[in-house]
């Protein structure tokens, strides 16, 4: 019998949504995705603009913080990535200029890509370095989120760096393992509703020439290097559309599916996916300690007052991430083998269930994003009528005096993300139980402690969200 | 020309109307915004962040002239010149990031003291500027 999601969606349940030919014709046009990067630069340019003459002013009133911070991050939490999956990377500006320079041509179709072309290092080819450039940058979170300058350094590094590494290696190894907000996007787009997938396996199987892997005169091949024809999970795909263009079959789809069903593809689970996992949900403590909650004093050290208080902040903030927050689960996946199966490596108990964060994971980011939503976003009503803060006033909106809506009831939404995560963790969990260990006897007794460990998780988000 | 390379050329003008021409753009509307309306632009910092910027401001007695005051701060910053007789019954405050605007037609020439008029940092007393008013 087919599982269920949460009892209602089959995991096998797909709905074309690339059915109609018009879609169809628009997605394999090579103007898709280059209009939607396009139009996303012209709002970059604003943006970086905004954030250099805004220098190191409040970010309240900046058109880069606002909308780097509270527009794009929330739409990203909320929409893009549970509903989209990594439809940001389709429209991603700051990777662009290096992508042109590689290919020499905006949409035009090149059999050798300019550059040194190398093979990105196999020690690399996973998500650890994207887990501590992405910590990295969270160290500077008490600046970013408030110094237009800082923002503007921030994502001109990535544009320099994408165009370096885009120079020395070959197509978007930056997106694929480098970019440090594109490894949560992979993790956490697992979740999505979305994906695009080879239509019917059986063409792929009987095709032997994989054009979306090594390209044709229509497309590219796989700038994520991935293998379209055989992909089960949209962790590292990045939604560019080449393999609609490539494929002769026209066999590639945009699905609509249930949601988390990547998480049930028990292959290439791996640590480095596990501590994204650990990370993310870490730092989303960490983001609500420093800019909702409380504690002046830990505020005080992220926003480096003193030496000796930043480095405090760095210390707990990795050591929390990386080791107490693994560690504690640790100790409930070694519960779990306890009380299920010893013949299963605790490696792998601990690696496959750790994919029970990623619902719960993303949840807590859709609750840290309700607290920026609801109490800032009146700020934008300021910032596009004024981006660069030169007193223009081009909607008529920039003397719209901050106003924080629904602050009352936004525990509640809060508190139903929450629950939302931890039902589809819980849901999720058990599946991989029932794949982590032979027998269901066993899956029921080793779900016990992670079932523990997610709930306690949720109860402390729910207490420190709203408590 | 081929279809292909006609393609290439537009889409490297959007490329370019994108980055190169919104840069340009938004330069110029500033600017033309600022000649119209005879603005002189003074950047408002305590003085351990730089200061007033400008610390002179040349005016010319009897014309109209228009301040525009940018914050680029984290404290909220004040504007009064005294002997002129701005930001004494109405204060002028500007909030973190805010931008405020002074008109004035300065009456008399001569050397004139501008200063913040809100206690922003240790330094506020030397938060202080000229504006020098010379004949017609």
């Amino acid at each position: 019998m087919t599982e269920k999601i949460l009892g209602i969606f089959p995991v096998d349940w797909r709905y074309d949504l690339t059915s109609l030919p018009h879609v169809r014709k628009i997605l394999k046009s090579r103007w898709v995705p280059f209009l939607f990067i396009v139009l996303n630069l012209s709002v970059f340019t604003v943006i970086l603009m905004a954030a250099f003459v805004g220098g190191i002013s409040a970010g309240n009133y900046n058109f880069g913080i606002m909308f780097v911070w509270i527009v794009w991050w929330v739409l990203l939490m909320l929409v893009l990535v549970p509903i989209f999956s990594r439809a940001w990377c389709m429209t991603c500006p700051l990777p662009a200029f290096g992508e042109w320079l590689q290919r020499l041509h905006f949409l035009g179709v090149r059999k050798k890509l300019f550059g040194l072309n190398k093979k990105w290092p196999k020690p690399l080819r996973n998500m650890w370095l994207m887990n501590f450039l992405f910590l990295g940058t969270t160290y500077t979170s008490g600046f970013l989120t408030t110094r237009p300058l800082a923002t503007f350094i921030l994502l001109m590094t990535i544009i320099v760096g994408s165009i370096v590494l885009c120079m020395v290696y070959e197509r978007r190894n930056f997106c694929v393992y480098g970019c440090p907000v594109s490894g949560f996007q992979g993790l956490y787009s697992n979740l999505a509703v979305t994906e695009i997938r080879a239509k019917n396996p059986e063409i792929c199987k009987n095709h032997k020439i994989r054009e979306c892997v090594i390209g044709n005169e229509r497309g590219y091949a796989c700038p994520w290097m991935q293998q379209p024809f055989n992909m089960k999970r949209n962790t590292y795909c990045g939604m560019c559309l080449e393999c609609f263009k490539t494929c002769e079959h026209d066999n590639m789809v945009i699905n609509l599916r249930p949601p988390a069903v990547d998480l049930l593809v028990d292959e290439k689970r791996g640590l480095d996916e596990a501590w994204k996992a650990f990370i993310m949900l870490g730092i989303a403590i960490f983001f609500f300690l420093i800019m909702q909650g409380p504690f002046g004093t830990l505020k005080d050290w992220a926003n480096a007052k003193t030496l000796e208080g930043y480095l405090t902040f760095i210390g707990l903030h990795s050591t929390f991430n990386l080791l107490i927050l693994p560690g504690i689960f640790l100790a409930f996946a070694f519960g779990s083998q306890r009380l299920a199966s010893r013949e299963v490596a605790l490696k792998k108990v601990f690696t496959n269930f750790s994919y029970t964060l990623v619902p719960l994971g993303l949840m807590a980011w859709v609750a840290f994003s309700f607290g920026i939503l609801f109490p800032n976003s009146s700020y934008v009503l300021h910032v596009i009528s004024d981006p660069f803060a030169w007193g223009w006033d081009l909607l008529g909106t920039s003397h719209f005096p901050w106003t924080p809506f629904m602050t009352g009831i936004m525990p509640l939404f809060q508190v139903g993300s929450l629950l939302l995560g931890l039902v589809l963790s819980l849901d999720i969990g058990f599946k991989i139980s029932k794949q982590t260990f032979q027998t269901r006897d066993e899956a029921v007794a080793g779900f016990y402690p992670i079932a523990a460990f997610l709930t306690l998780a949720t109860m402390f988000l729910i207490w420190l969200f709203t408590g | 020309m081929q279809k292909k390379h006609i393609m290439e050329v537009v889409a490297g003008l959007l490329v370019v109307i994108a980055t190169v021409v919104a840069i340009a753009g938004v330069l110029y509307y500033e600017d033309k915004l600022n000649r119209e309306r005879h603005t002189v632009v003074l950047l408002a910092r305590a003085p351990e962040l730089g200061n007033w910027d400008l610390p002179e401001i040349d005016l010319t007695q009897g014309e109209p002239v228009r301040l525009k005051i940018r914050n680029v701060d984290t404290v909220t910053h004040g504007f009064t010149i005294p002997e002129l007789g701005v930001g004494i019954n109405n204060p002028v405050e500007i909030k973190a990031g805010h931008v405020a605007f002074v008109e004035l037609t300065p009456a008399k020439e001569g050397t004139f003291l501008y200063a913040c008029s809100v206690w922003c940092s240790k330094q506020h007393p030397q938060m202080t500027g000229k504006i020098i008013v010379s004949r017609r």
